[in-house]
């Protein structure tokens, strides 16, 4: 294992048929982080996680985990990894513990049923069915379920998709505890403030290529723009301020609400002036942030990702 | 330790999805019993109710009547109807044939056979043949015994010698003559219609739970994507595939045991079987469910949903349940359906029972059958492990 690194990714590439659905990708996952592949539907998040993971084979490249090349050496790999699969089942007729049990009794090694029940609060639900829990309690589920051997690294597969907000952000905590107890995480998603609140480390993935790889807070700032200014006016701007603010860094139309731009500059000193340009216009609403990885987003891949579903990319309000 | 985990967890599976487990139970005992029910109905040589209209009313009708009924064959209804009521009461199902007996025309007293007429009902085509083959016969005893009971008022005249050997020739010819063909089974033991079903059913029962049962399942687990969550544990598929034959195999060995408490305790199905015999149907139980669990494992293979394991597994069961030789032997078959349909999975299982546990065969005679069934095992386990995809590739 080079360094502490626990996965090493290098020049994959994946066909379906004669569709090339990986063109190579490279990256590496250190030891203890929570690193995020970022991509749109069918950008080849889930194709990866599978092929580190052993389930699929690569066309071409070379995957290792834990030091281990997963095309020799998968037997031992699945003994210290834990898998959460994107939608899948567990048996319907067996109770939550019975399931852990049995996966428990997979390994050499593990958690007792009960502690990991505990973990999500389901303690006293040991003897239900999976069938009968919540949409949220069975995603909490399906992520004990791949820790019952005390794995070393967790890969998660979009494994909040379909919860509503709060679920989401219970299993965000979850996500956290388990990270904290010094185990490192790979999880794929398409919801950026996700990526953003738990990620150390982020990919961005489309069309099989990896675009951009670092932690997010770094991403932002390697933006041109880092700056974000998003104002309401009322009644609109007139043409030659438009075309001004413009010339000041990246107009568009914010997306959010209707009438509303945001934009995007480089440094202090341009947003001052944007502000002077301002002072003149009568405002509903205006804030200044930092940009964020939906704004790396959009620039990196000229579209926005909202829920499941691809939207044109903000538009030049010019 | 891992195997039989599964196989424990398989086991409780199985018990718990009461509905499935039903149906497995219940769809070959709801055969058993119907043919149980039919055959009590049709015990002996019973052919069903018969009304009696007696217009002759005189000592030969009262004789005709008492051979009917010692007879076993009708059930004798008498009710004091008259013919048009009697066939009402045909239609209605309340009897299944109407006989009247009549005085021949201008006969007076005793006739020497009184004329008779069996009214039958169409639905009751299988037997209609059978009771008018009856009277036939009866008839024509009645008319022998009549014509002996003559000879042998002349034989106690005083007649010439000569003529009297010949009369006594011809009371011995009527005499032979007359006498209804004798009847035995070919076979070593008093085997019933029932039991030769019973047989079939058996069979049938531990094949429709095992290959639909089965690709159901495997296709659902798959389904679901528990089969590709397995695979991403260090469990061995051949483990897991391990265990959940085992508990399928108990399964089957459960019908076997609740199959034959109802078909022989509620319905006297019965087996002419040594200890040997016994054993060997354990063994086919075992080899047969072994044999239709990797035909429902290979089905799976090919169903990329439940609903497609549930069609292609009816589509295969259904008609080996009719051409392997459930419901008739297959003997009966023309010679090259014959020389086809045995060849099919189900058909050496039932064969094979049916010579050992009725017929009383030895279990030496049936190693061609079990190469059959072996042979079929080989191929769909083959072709299964082949064809069939536990994860996504």
């Amino acid at each position: 294992m080079s360094g502490d690194r626990v996965i090493e990714v290098q020049g994959l590439v994946k066909f379906y048929g004669d569709r090339k659905v990986l063109k190579g990708i490279s990256f590496h996952v250190n030891r203890g982080e929570v690193f995020g592949l970022l991509g749109e539907n069918g950008a080849g998040k889930t194709t990866t996680l599978e092929i580190i993971e052993g389930l699929r084979a690569a066309s071409s490249g070379n995957v290792t985990v834990l030091g281990m090349d997963v095309s020799k050496d998968l037997p031992r790999i699945k003994e210290r990894i834990g898998v959460q699969l994107q939608s899948s089942a567990y048996f319907e007729q067996l109770t939550l513990e019975e399931i852990l049990d049995l996966f428990r009794s997979f390994y050499g090694k593990g958690m007792e049923p009960r502690e990991l029940l505990r973990l999500v609060g389901l303690q006293d639900r040991s003897n239900t069915r999976v069938g009968q829990l919540s949409g949220g309690l069975k995603q909490r589920f399906s992520i004990i379920a791949a820790l019952v051997n005390d794995p070393e690294l967790v890969f998660l597969d979009e494994p909040t998709t379909g919860l509503d907000p709060v679920a989401r952000r219970n299993l965000w905590e979850l996500v956290r505890g388990i990270h904290e107890q010094g185990k490192t995480v790979i999880l794929t998603s398409h919801y950026l403030e996700e990526v953003e609140a738990l990620c150390e480390r982020v990919a961005i993935i489309k069309e099989g290529e990896i675009l951009t790889m670092d932690t997010v807070a770094n991403l932002i700032l390697r933006q041109a723009n880092p700056i974000r200014l998003d104002f309401l006016p009322r009644g609109g701007l007139e043409p030659g301020l438009h075309w001004r603010l413009s010339e000041m860094g990246e107009l568009r139309e914010s997306g959010e609400r209707a009438g509303e731009l945001t934009l995007f500059l480089r440094d202090l000193k341009t947003l001052k002036a944007a502000l002077r340009e301002l002072e003149l216009v009568e405002l509903e609403r205006m804030a200044v942030s930092t940009a964020n990885l939906e704004d790396v987003f959009v620039n990196l891949t000229g579209s926005r990702i909202t829920g499941e579903e691809e939207l044109p990319a903000g538009r030049a309000a010019r | 330790m891992r195997t039989f985990k599964v196989f424990k967890a398989s086991l409780k599976m199985i018990f718990r999805d009461k509905i499935a487990l039903f149906w497995a139970m219940v769809f070959p005992l709801m055969f058993v019993a119907l043919f149980g029910i039919f055959s009590q109905g049709m015990s002996g040589n019973n052919l069903g109710k018969l009304a009696w209209i007696d217009r002759a009313a005189d000592n030969t009708s009262a004789s005709l009547k008492q051979a009917v009924e010692e007879s076993g064959v009708f059930e004798l209804t008498e009710k004091g109807w008259s013919l048009e009521e009697a066939k009402e009461a045909m239609r209605n199902n309340k009897v299944n044939f109407v006989l009247l007996v009549e005085k021949p025309e201008g006969a007076a007293g005793d006739s020497v056979f009184p004329e008779i007429t069996l009214f039958t009902d169409v639905k009751n085509q299988s037997v209609n043949a059978a009771a008018a083959s009856f009277f036939d016969d009866l008839k024509r005893q009645f008319f022998t015994a009549a014509l002996v009971a003559q000879i042998d008022y002349v034989l106690g005249l005083d007649i010439d010698p000569q003529a009297k050997q010949f009369y006594a020739d011809l009371k011995k010819e009527l005499e032979s003559s007359g006498a209804p063909v004798r009847q035995e089974q070919g076979g070593k033991n008093p085997v019933k219609y029932y039991d030769m079903i019973f047989v079939g059913l058996v069979c049938l029962g531990i094949m429709n739970y095992a290959v639909t049962g089965f690709a159901i399942h495997l296709a659902s687990l798959r389904e679901q994507k528990i089969l590709k969550r397995l695979l991403t544990t260090p469990l061995p598929m051949h483990r897991f595939m391990l265990g959940e034959i085992s508990a399928y195999l108990v399964l089957a060995f459960a019908q076997l045991g609740v199959m034959l408490a109802v078909g022989m305790g509620l319905f006297g199905a019965r087996f002419y079987a040594g200890w040997s015999g016994w054993w060997f149907l354990l063994l086919l139980t075992l080899l047969g469910a072994l044999l239709f669990l990797s035909l429902g494992f290979f089905l799976a293979a090919f169903a990329k949903t439940v609903n497609a394991a549930s069609g292609m597994a009816n589509g295969v069961a259904i008609p080996l349940m009719f051409l392997g030789g459930v419901f008739f032997p297959l003997e009966l078959l023309p010679g090259p359906f014959y020389q086809v349909f045995r060849f099919l999975p189900l058909s050496p299982m039932i064969q094979a029972m049916r010579s050992v546990c009725l017929e009383g065969d030895p279990v030496s005679s049936q190693l061609p059958r079990l190469a059959i069934m072996l042979g079929w095992l080989a191929l769909t386990a083959g072709l299964g492990l082949a064809f069939f995809r536990f994860g996504d590739e």
